[in-house]
């Protein structure tokens, strides 16, 4: 039996026939008849050039397959197929790319998150195998809030939290950098339930303290956003239902001496909470040093950021930089970066080099520049070094 | 095109044009009927017009003239949205034969004249108002009127495309209306003659290819003031009431065309056509007010509306009938009779009327492109206006003394005051003038025989007629004479008789019907414009005309 | 080097076209400009040039690059010019000139021809602007204010894309006819728009969908068309132009479909199965299925007058210049000349309809026409599979491409939907049947209130599938700013 592969497909209900994405497809795995317009999965490469151009949004569907769906095939549909049931995927280093998820909306999400790499994610060679979708929406797991704290202090304008999920029972195996899916309850106006939100797990895979079934998240109360209220406001006891895990890619290499270079800002610290915690559970203080640039606009809003003092410079090189801190020079991540640029052009001349970026999409501009500008200088091409390195899983965007 | 082609038209069933009458200003639309052209082949898009759509407009600039003396301001509009007229019909012209199209540019030429020369000489003032593209054959409209308006709507344009577009001149007179009548400088002339779009806005007032720019809100009101001012400057005479022109009584058969003054005979085989002209039949009318109560059936009138019908309806449907031999039977006393009651109320409006009537007829007789044969004959009638016909013709033959067994009254010649001064010719002189262009001397000799019965004899000696030929040899040498003409090359003879024609001045009108006709007609014969690769029979097809750049 | 991919912000114009080092062009456009903004204060959207508008911006013309959303003040919208990226060795597509290299100048010889497709192009981007400019006030939802809105601003870049070429290409005269796209305003007494389907006031907002639908996909037509020029820099404006233009279909389609599909889910729900039976239909406070066929018939019509006529010179100059190909010329398997081609138009001859085969050189305009049929006739076919799922009997068709025309072979004919030719009495007895009335009218206008809660939606229209830019259901699209 083959492997499960993941499909880019168009859904023909929404999809108005302009051939725009045809247009923008590098690869021509775009085309159509009367009917459809349909993707050759024989050629799409995940590199979403077709997705912002698309006015309406059917280009971006994702099944997860076992055979994929060929052109004619697609030319007949009235509409798009559901997702069938596919069994736990074993392996997924095929070339349809890591299977993130076995759910539409939620690969949708995260195909979305990682489009900033620049084209196909992949997991780092030395990561462990993920487990993905054990539970989804008609079957969800139940966790208990286990507790809620504040991140963030009462004067911020920013509302973080620390959020411990307890799984008592359920086997709920998750990976550093994985997520998890919450659905809130209830329904829109329009009577359909919402749609799941996706949070990043920010402890490691063995629990808050080793060997605990739990797992937290770092969630931010966005000012009218439905599913970051629910969970902002849980409290100690109440249950929660969760999907997942999900993500197959932004994991973290096994090897110790794996050099980790995390840029994020804030919640996008919540994988690098987990992926320090990790390292120091498992190599102490024998491992390489990690490097962390994190910021944010004080030092008030700064998730995590009195443990972060307590983590030694050994194990984590941190770079905190604010952008909104009295009596100091706004700085903003990529700011931090050029003033680093000897040690990260050596950095991402390294073949053992993992570079994660976390955090909101408008970052990723930012970040990609200042890796253009130290390049450049060192003489190197950027481009070339980040799609070897996404290439061999070493470079992991996920924003949103 | 074998179907004939008629020059007169009914008031009541216009296709292609509509009047509305405002006291004494006249709305004039143009709305030209797609399908209304007068062959098959091409539509009249976008108010662009054929032969027949300028014979319906020559027979309202006439009738506004006889029927309507009151009005004293005439309007000139488009009935279509967001376009005047874009001139002559192109698939009309790529499609029609080079006679055609000539004698098309012709009688366009003489509407042309007609309604510009109308302010000047009878107090009908043409104003274009012109909102909508204005191009080629519908700015050369234009450019005839008195007074041009133009909408600043930032579309509203005048343009000749012709050279761009098409490789063929504006030849209605539109590049020396530009000149000479509108004066533009010359070497924007050229800008504006060779871009297809023309020039709109300030600049075409700027340059004075348009009177004055008003913007879109002030278009009506403009035209109203406008029509108004030249209204009030009007010299036209008082009238009460019009002269309806009814329709002329004819009939066609093989061998010709029978009017009331008129006769035609066709002689197919020789190529030669008979024009008869009789004289009136009945005394001269007590007064110009009896003039007026007859109406179109006056003799003067009549006879200068059939004559014109029948020198149309020759041109342009009789092309091989190359020599027309003009003769007059009547009474020389009753023709100056009935001329004299028009002469000697002038100032009168319909007077006036009648006699620049005739002067367009004349006109029209020294520009056909026919050789033009006069004989004065026992019992024929040349006095006064008719003997004008003897000094426009090529030649002329009269017949001397007595003829055996005819009792008519032997042939003779009678000039009236008329001949001297009242129908100038093209060039600005009387044909009597152009005569005799190098000895003034004779005219003022032959002034001095105004009145009289001049017979050959006489008439040899003031030099009025070509040769004068007794009973004896008057049969035969007229035949052999026109068998000698009949056998010349039409085309020689063409281009002989009309640089024979007109010596003397230059004048716009020589210049149109000279110079920019030669050289327009000379194109429409060049591959360059008219050859299978031509852009003239390229028009429409999307390929572009296929130029020999060898300059000749 | 000149980054032609990347907008510069180096001016006061975002481009890609190195504008910052092009001081005469500059300077032009930088004096087109306040004209502009004054154009769009005056005649833009009316009463919201202070809301935010979660806007899509190019910031660059590589497909990543080139819909960037936030939340932006419309006169604050970062109109630029940008040109889609060269394509290397490019050839003029088409007409006697087949073959050459693409012309990167204008070619002397057809710089009138050129200017005048540019001119009548860019005065119908800011028409429809002006004709749209008071739907804001009664939108159903903050969703499609924002999709007018957005509509908008691009035909508001579109008239700049215009205007570039007609500053950078075509001198003096150019910068006047820039200057005159300003000018001429849309219904103006005193200096109208062009074409007249673009002096029609867009009343409601079921005509701005049939709008955008049918008539902007008459612009689409004409871009694909210009997108085929041998004249580079006009085709690279076009082909970039055609991205946003999606935009529209979009718009068009997603529109009219949501408003079929209320009234359809309204009719299953008050169990009326009879789709004629307007009067139950309207109570519910929907558009009923005939009245929406009668705007259509209405729309698609004026939108077929707006391709000339069949037989055309025009289109056969410009077509044999290379400035103007046909739809998707490249992916056409002939020889781009059409020197002995035919191409079948119809007639009217004798009172019947035929079809007659002309030189396919003169028949440009009809093939467009043809294609834009094609094109048109999909989403049709899309909105009665909406309808069919609903389950109600109604059956959504365009009419003959006779019916009701003002422009080309049918002119003067009275045509019904169906395509026979019928006699003056029959139409004015029957047309009632088939065009909007102004009771439709009046109707269609009592639904129009405004809906501005983020989230909600007038009854008469269902809420759109996805979100723009995946933003859920109760996003505020537009943060009105009411003074």
């Amino acid at each position: 039996m083959n492997a499960p592969l993941k499909q880019h497909l168009i859904d023909p209900e929404i999809c108005i026939r302009c051939y725009t994405c045809e247009e923008a497809c590098p690869v021509d795995a775009i085309t159509h008849n009367e009917d459809n317009v349909v993707v050759d999965a024989s050629k799409c490469d995940f590199c979403m050039s077709c997705i912002a151009p698309c006015p309406t949004g059917s280009i971006d569907n994702w099944r997860v397959v076992l055979e994929p769906y060929s052109l004619e095939e697609q030319m007949e549909w009235m509409e798009l197929p559901e997702q069938a049931e596919i069994a736990k995927p074993e392996g997924s280093d095929q070339d349809g790319g890591d299977i993130e998820a076995l759910e539409d909306s939620v690969e949708r999400l995260l195909a979305e998150a990682h489009a900033g790499a620049g084209g196909k994610a992949k997991a780092p060679a030395t990561a462990t195998k993920p487990s993905i979708n054990l539970y989804n929406l008609k079957k969800p797991a139940t966790a208990t809030v286990q507790g809620n704290y504040r991140l963030t202090s009462e004067g911020a304008d920013s509302d973080v939290r620390h959020i411990i999920l307890d799984l008592g029972n359920q086997h709920f195996p998750v990976l550093e950098g994985q997520s998890v899916g919450i659905q809130p309850p209830g329904t829109d106006e329009n009577g359909n339930p919402y749609l799941p939100r996706l949070y990043s797990i920010s402890s490691p895979r063995d629990g808050e303290r080793p060997n605990t079934n739990n797992l937290s998240l770092t969630v931010k109360r966005e000012e009218h956003g439905v599913c970051s209220n629910y969970v902002c406001d849980l409290k100690k006891g109440d249950e929660v239902k969760l999907t997942g895990p999900f993500g197959a890619t932004f994991l973290m290499p096994n090897d110790p001496q794996a050099n980790i270079v995390m840029i994020c800002t804030g919640t996008g610290s919540a994988p690098f909470r987990a992926f320090t915690m990790r390292r120091q559970r498992t190599a102490g203080e024998g491992g390489a040093m990690m490097r962390l640039f994190f910021g944010a606009r004080t030092s008030d809003a700064l998730p995590y950021f009195g443990p972060l003092k307590k983590v030694p410079d050994t194990v984590l090189e941190k770079h905190l930089v604010f952008s909104r801190a009295e009596a100091v020079e706004k700085e903003y991540v990529q700011d931090r970066m050029l003033k680093q640029k000897a040690s990260l052009a050596e950095l991402i001349r390294a073949d053992d080099t993992h570079v994660y970026v976390c955090g909101l999409k408008a970052m990723e501009e930012g970040v990609e520049a200042a890796f253009q500008a130290i390049a450049d200088e060192a003489g190197s091409d950027w481009h070339a070094i980040r799609d070897a390195m996404r290439e061999s899983g070493r470079y992991h965007v996920e924003t949103y | 095109m074998s179907k004939r082609i008629d020059f007169q038209v009914d008031p009541e069933n216009y296709r292609h044009w509509r009047v509305d009458y405002e006291g004494d200003v006249a709305k004039l639309y143009m709305d030209v009927d797609e399908k209304g052209g007068l062959f098959d082949g091409y539509e009249l898009k976008l108010n662009s017009y054929d032969l027949g759509v300028d014979i319906e407009l020559s027979d309202i600039v006439q009738r506004m003239r006889f029927e309507h003396p009151e009005v004293k301001a005439i309007v000139l509009q488009s009935g279509k949205e967001r376009v005047f007229c874009a001139g002559a019909n192109i698939r009309m012209l790529g499609g029609a034969a080079h006679s055609h199209k000539v004698n098309f540019c012709k009688f366009t030429n003489e509407t042309r004249n007609t309604f510009e020369a109308a302010g000047q000489e009878s107090g009908q003032h043409y104003i274009c108002a012109v909102r909508g593209a204005c191009a080629g054959g519908g700015y050369e409209l234009a450019l005839a009127c008195d007074h041009i308006i133009l909408a600043d709507d930032g579309s509203s344009n005048v343009a000749l495309p012709e050279v761009p577009l098409l490789a063929v001149l504006p030849g209605t007179g539109g590049l020396t209306r530009v000149t000479d009548k509108r004066k533009v400088r010359r070497d924007r002339a050229d800008v504006f003659c060779s871009i297809e779009e023309g020039v709109k806005g300030k600049r075409a007032a700027e340059w004075n290819l348009v009177d004055e720019v008003v913007a879109n809100s002030r278009f009506d009101e403009t035209i109203a003031e406008r029509a108004k001012e030249f209204a009030a400057r009007s010299t036209r005479a008082a009238a009460s009431e019009g002269v309806k022109l009814t329709p002329l009584k004819r009939t066609f058969n093989d061998n010709g065309v029978t009017y009331s003054t008129i006769e035609v005979d066709i002689e197919r085989e020789k190529g030669l056509v008979t024009i008869t002209i009789k004289g009136p039949d009945g005394d001269a009318p007590a007064s110009i007010d009896a003039i007026a109560a007859e109406g179109a059936d006056a003799w003067i009138l009549r006879a200068a509306r059939e004559l014109d019908d029948a020198i149309l309806h020759l041109r342009l449907n009789e092309l091989e009938l190359g020599t027309w031999v003009i003769r007059s039977q009547g009474d020389p006393a009753a023709v100056l009779a009935h001329e004299k009651v028009v002469t000697d109320n002038a100032d009168h409006w319909l007077a006036n009327e009648i006699l620049l009537y005739w002067k367009r007829v004349l006109k029209r007789l020294d520009v056909t492109s026919r050789s033009l044969v006069a004989l004065v004959e026992p019992g024929s009638c040349f006095a006064g206006v008719l003997a004008e016909v003897l000094f426009a013709v090529d030649r002329s033959y009269m017949a001397e003394g007595d003829f055996e067994g005819d009792n008519r009254h032997v042939a003779a010649i009678t000039l009236s005051d008329n001949n001297f001064g009242r129908f100038p010719m093209a060039n600005d002189l009387t044909r009597l003038q152009t005569r005799f262009l190098g000895e003034p001397g004779k005219v003022d000799e032959a002034k001095g025989r105004i009145g009289e019965t001049l017979e050959a004899y006489d008439a040899n000696e003031l030099g009025l007629v070509t040769y004068c030929f007794d009973d004896i040899d008057w049969e035969d040498e007229v035949r052999i004479f026109l068998e000698e003409r009949t056998s010349f090359s039409p085309d020689a003879m063409t281009g002989m008789e009309a640089n024979l024609r007109f010596p003397g001045p230059e004048t716009m009108e020589t210049r149109i019907f000279g110079r920019l006709t030669a050289w327009q007609n000379w194109i429409f014969q060049r591959p360059n414009a008219v050859g299978e690769n031509g852009a003239l029979q390229r028009y429409g097809t999307g390929v572009r005309g296929d130029y020999d750049m060898r300059r000749v | 080097m000149l980054d032609l991919i990347n907008v510069a912000y180096d001016t006061q114009i975002p481009n890609n076209v190195g504008l910052s080092s092009d001081k005469r062009v500059l300077k032009a456009l930088e004096k087109w400009h306040p004209g502009y903004i004054n154009w769009w204060n005056d005649l833009g959207p009316d009463g919201f040039q202070e809301s935010l508008v979660y806007l899509r911006t190019a910031v660059s013309v590589d497909p990543k690059g080139w819909a960037k959303f936030d939340y932006v003040k419309m006169p604050e919208y970062r109109w630029g010019i940008l040109l889609a990226p060269q394509a290397e060795g490019r050839t003029i597509p088409c007409g006697e000139h087949v073959g050459q290299p693409a012309w990167q100048e204008v070619p002397g010889e057809y710089r009138n021809m050129l200017k005048r497709l540019i001119v009548i192009q860019g005065d119908t981007e800011p028409a429809s602007v002006e004709q749209q400019r008071h739907l804001g006030k009664t939108a159903p939802s903050l969703y499609d204010m924002r999709n007018l809105f957005q509509v908008n601003v691009e035909e508001g870049r579109h008239l700049w894309a215009m205007v570039y070429l007609l500053q950078k290409y075509f001198g003096a005269d150019g910068r006047e006819e820039a200057d005159d796209l300003l000018r001429r305003t849309s219904g103006s007494e005193e200096a109208p728009r062009m074409l007249g389907a673009f002096n029609e006031a867009t009343p409601d907002w079921l005509s701005f969908f049939m709008f955008t639908y049918f008539t902007d996909r008459d612009g689409k037509m004409q871009l694909e068309s210009l997108a085929q020029s041998g004249f580079d820099p006009l085709s690279r404006t076009c082909r970039f132009m055609l991205t946003e233009e999606a935009h529209h279909m979009f718009v068009g389609e997603t529109g009219v479909g949501r408003v079929i599909q209320a009234t359809c889910e309204a009719m299953k729900e008050a169990g009326i199965d009879d789709p004629y039976d307007i009067e139950k239909v309207r109570a519910l406070g929907v558009i009923d299925l005939p009245t929406i066929q009668k705007k259509l018939n209405l729309h698609y019509s004026l939108s077929l007058d707006l391709f000339g006529s069949e037989v055309s010179t025009n289109a056969a100059n410009a077509f044999n210049a290379g400035i103007k190909g046909r739809y998707q010329e490249a992916k056409i398997d002939d020889d781009h000349q059409l020197h002995s081609d035919t191409y079948p138009v119809i007639q009217l001859k004798d009172g019947k309809i035929v079809w007659e085969d002309v030189p396919a050189l003169s028949a440009i305009n009809m093939r467009l026409r043809d294609d834009y049929v094609r094109d048109a006739s999909g989403g049709v076919k899309r909105w009665n599979a909406t309808i069919e799922k609903t389950g109600v009997q109604f059956e959504m068709k365009m009419p003959h491409q006779g019916f009701y025309r003002h422009i080309g072979v049918f002119a003067d004919a009275n045509v019904d939907p169906d395509g026979a030719i019928i006699s003056k009495e029959e139409w004015d007895a029957k047309k009632d049947e088939w065009l909007p009335t102004k009771a439709d009218g009046d109707f269609i206008q009592s639904l129009m209130k405004p809906v501005w809660e983020p989230g909600k939606f007038a009854s008469w229209i269902a809420p759109p599938r996805v979100g723009i830019d995946n933003k859920p259901g109760d996003f505020e699209y537009v943060k009105l700013h009411m003074a």
